[in-house]
């Protein structure tokens, strides 16, 4: 790795956003799983985080993957997985799960035709 | 070199505001409720960001990684200021397939430990297409020598055609690359979007084949 430009500091380190955890909530929230706010969801509680309600405002607006919400909130995939288990803990967010599984042949092919497509 | 998140302050309006309020486009369709990715690896400056770009329906999005003490030590980075090698990039797109199916196509490092920063990026992938330089070849050999040993996902190779890139044909780079038979390499120009996206349909189309074969088998 020799690429300058591929490396960032910042002083506020993730453990301070999840409150000390390393471990997602929910270890089926990738990278590619969708989120979307579940409409007449409560309010967040008053001791919600910035980020907590960042990435609640941010779901609201529609349907967008783990790294997309990470790249607008500027936060790690890693904080945003745990995060995001939060939300669906507390009811606020509904996940369509990523693809961890080996993809099926039907997949496979839609993904194919799809690309054939464009 | 971008400091501006250096100030927890600045980063925190970042978060709480400007950053959170993409355009209506940027947002998926509701109907779409399924994901398949593919990963375009490559040495660094080989044009995975600018492929994405492509063919990408966003603009490409970037997230950083903190980088873990393992990394730290194998990687050569004495040369940088030791307080800006604490991330690791991923730049990323998307192409909604079809009303129910998005495809997320996930630009990294093309070292196997880099990927393991995104939990579960290489699993469940249709595969990784491989983005290769013919003007250096060998920054590319290490790449394939892991993807052949130790990734179940199938990959196929994009040769990315720089302005200078010397002709080689297909079957030379196969041989200077030392690949499998049954690995494709196709010629790809990053730039463009059409050669971009049949680099992926050569790589969707080994997938399936390769399924086929290990069902049958």
């Amino acid at each position: 790795m020799n690429d300058p430009e591929d490396y960032r500091d910042t002083p506020l380190r993730s453990y301070v956003l999840t409150g000390g955890r390393a471990a997602p909530a929910d270890p089926g929230i990738g990278v590619d799983t969708l989120l979307k706010a579940m409409p007449n969801a409560a309010s967040l509680p008053m001791e919600a985080t910035p980020q907590l309600r960042a990435l609640l405002r941010l779901c609201n607006g529609g349907v967008l993957s783990v790294a997309e919400v990470s790249a607008h909130l500027e936060l790690p995939v890693s904080v945003v997985r745990i995060l995001a288990g939060d939300l669906i803990a507390s009811g606020h967010l509904h996940a369509h799960a990523g693809c961890f599984d080996e993809p099926s042949t039907d997949l496979l092919k839609e993904v194919l035709d799809g690309l054939r497509n464009l | 070199m971008a400091f501006a998140t250096s100030d927890p302050a600045t980063s925190d309006r970042a978060i709480a505001g400007r950053a959170a309020a993409p355009e209506r486009s940027a947002y998926l369709s509701d109907t779409v409720t399924r994901t398949a990715k593919i990963l375009v690896v490559g040495d660094f400056g080989v044009g995975k960001t600018t492929f994405i770009g492509s063919v990408s329906e966003i603009a490409p999005l970037r997230t950083e990684e903190p980088m873990t003490q393992a990394s730290v030590g194998i990687d050569d980075l004495d040369h940088l200021d030791a307080k800006t090698t604490t991330t690791v990039a991923m730049d990323f797109g998307r192409l909604t397939l079809n009303p129910r199916l998005a495809l997320y196509l996930f630009g990294t490092p093309g070292q196997r430990r880099f990927w393991n920063m995104w939990a579960g990026l290489a699993e469940g992938a249709v595969g990784v297409l491989v983005l290769v330089d013919s003007r250096r070849l060998a920054g590319s050999f290490d790449v394939l020598d892991q993807l052949e040993t130790h990734v179940p996902a199938p990959f196929a190779v994009a040769v990315n055609h720089f302005p200078d890139s010397p002709a080689h044909s297909p079957d030379r780079l196969r041989e200077a690359l030392d690949l499998l038979p049954g690995t494709p390499v196709v010629d790809c120009n990053a730039l463009d979007r059409a050669s971009s996206i049949d680099a992926l349909v050569t790589l969707a189309e080994h997938a399936l084949t390769s399924r086929a074969r290990k069902v049958g088998s």
